[in-house]
């Protein structure tokens, strides 16, 4: 990302929309650690190519999916260890298996054959995980393509009901993807009925495109902080992202988006007469809050979406940045004040290089239409 | 030039009070102050409502005289020559920011000198960035 000035503006909601995009910032996978998974998928993926490999024959390629794909990762409640998922896709057709569970162990044992996945391999359902201690682990989903649909259709096997599964990861992003732009497209469309002719600058464009994934990122975070003694009644990610990315109508600032997001699920939820239904977008087949049959389940979901419109709405409506903090703290937890940190911290430095401002309202500011300076001075302490 | 702040009361060559709201950030509350100047001997700035509270887990707000005026500069920073609205009331803005975002976090983010900082460090390790001096 460029360097970009220190600022501190005057209004209510670039400030407020400030916070929360500091708040997200410290949820992400920061670039570092992005960067070292990739090395690390593309070195499990040299491992299954290389000579000697039993799968070579098949191509395999690797690819991530779900959070680090579209960009949403939020970091684990409590720890330090993300949860990444990828894809290792085989050039092979499922029916040359004798069955979905071969395709798993044909994974697991080339991986096995390392000396360094070996103790940290673990076995699950539908991926074989690697476990890389206070960093992440890494869930690969082995899978063959689905010729029967065809485009970026997937096979994936289920060990527990040993069959295959429908999956898409890449049609799902693509459609999440659509989603994000939406604000995007409507400001260049704005622009063209304003008749004015340049390019949204890249840095913009991506800010635009960010505002869903900002929502995603908040909404994961508060069910994990909301749910933490229950977290079997947590709402999985995939329903929250989908959910949020069908509400969102291309607002511009993360706040606006949150709130018109949630206005969105309450009414849903209070126009359903049965339970809310969340489908797969990239397969309408699959019904992604099947848990929901279970009344515990759901009634758990809806409580909490209530709870947290109800606080966000008086989150928007506390003054002082120290009851925001508090109310928001109960919404997302400790990454709160360090938004509020980095916000002082932007600041102070305006103000120790004397570029800081301040209105006849008392409104500390960077912006250079305010007359007045802040001069040096030096808080002093007891007398 | 401070439409917010009315000369509130002058007893000619005794002195003059200034009363007013100020809200240092668009997230912030709306503080009632005031100034109290007494031409050549001092200025006493306050904060009229709402009324400063001191945070959990800590003894005093920092900053603040034992009287519970504000401690806004040190000796050097102001002088009786200097325009009391183009020098102190950015000073108190910048306070009640520091002040607020004191309560949100714990620490003292806008610098300064603080004579008593071994006693806050001492006593409560949350306060370690109290005292962070200039």
């Amino acid at each position: 990302m460029a360097t970009a000035k220190v600022q501190f503006p005057d209004d209510r909601n670039t400030q407020f929309d400030g916070l929360l995009k500091h708040v997200c910032e410290d949820l992400q996978l920061n670039p570092s650690r992005y960067q070292q998974a990739v090395d690390r998928y593309e070195a499990v993926c040299r491992w299954l190519e290389s000579e000697g490999s039993a799968v070579a024959a098949f191509s395999p390629t690797i690819y991530p999916q779900g959070s680090m794909l579209i960009g949403t990762t939020v970091k684990p409640f409590g720890w330090d260890e993300y949860d990444l998922d990828f894809v290792c896709e085989f050039r092979l057709l499922a029916s040359a298996l004798h069955s979905p569970i071969q395709l798993l162990k044909l994974l697991e044992m080339r991986l096995r054959d390392h000396e360094v996945y070996r103790p940290i391999l673990e076995v699950k359902n539908r991926c074989v995980r690697l476990n890389y201690a206070n960093e992440f682990h890494m869930d690969i989903l082995p899978a063959c393509p689905d010729l029967s649909v065809g485009g970026s259709c997937l096979y994936v096997p289920d060990r527990k009901s040993e069959s295959w599964k429908h999956s898409n990861p890449k049609g799902y992003a693509d459609w999440f993807e659509s989603r994000s732009e939406l604000a995007l497209r409507l400001l260049i469309e704005r622009r063209r009925l304003m008749a004015k002719a340049e390019p949204i600058p890249p840095q913009e464009a991506a800010e635009e495109k960010a505002i869903l994934k900002r929502v995603v990122q908040l909404l994961k975070r508060w069910r994990d902080v909301h749910y933490q003694r229950e977290p079997k009644l947590a709402p999985i990610s995939m329903v929250l992202t989908t959910m949020a990315a069908h509400a969102y109508g291309g607002e511009q600032t993360v706040t606006d988006a949150l709130t018109s997001v949630l206005n969105n699920f309450v009414s849903l939820i209070d126009s359903s007469t049965a339970r809310v239904y969340v489908l797969n977008p990239a397969n309408p087949k699959e019904d992604l809050s099947e848990r929901w049959n279970d009344l515990v389940q759901y009634r758990a979901f809806i409580d909490g979406v209530r709870d947290l419109h109800a606080r966000w709405n008086k989150v928007l409506a506390a003054n002082g940045i120290h009851k925001i903090s508090n109310e928001l703290e109960h919404l997302f937890g400790e990454p709160v004040r360090a938004a509020i940190n980095k916000q002082a911290k932007a600041l102070q430095e305006l103000r120790e290089k004397s570029a800081l401002r301040v209105a006849s309202t008392g409104l500390l500011t960077s912006s250079a239409t305010v007359r007045v300076p802040v001069r040096a001075n030096t808080f002093h302490g007891k007398q | 030039m401070w439409p917010e702040l009315t000369l509130y009361e002058a007893r000619r060559q005794v002195e003059a009070v200034w009363k007013g709201i100020l809200q240092p950030s668009p997230l912030s509350e709306k503080y009632l102050v005031s100034l109290r100047y007494h031409p050549g001997w001092n200025l006493e700035t306050r904060v009229l409502s709402p009324e400063l509270k001191v945070r959990e887990g800590f003894k005093d707000l920092p900053h603040v005289n034992p009287d519970g005026s504000l401690c806004l500069h040190v000796m050097g920073d102001w002088q009786s020559w200097m325009y009391v609205a183009d020098y102190i009331v950015p000073w108190i803005s910048a306070w009640l920011y520091f002040y607020e975002v004191w309560h949100a976090t714990g620490c003292w983010l806008g610098g300064g000198t603080h004579p008593d900082k071994l006693e806050h460090r001492s006593e409560q390790g949350e306060a370690q960035e109290l005292g962070m001096a200039r």
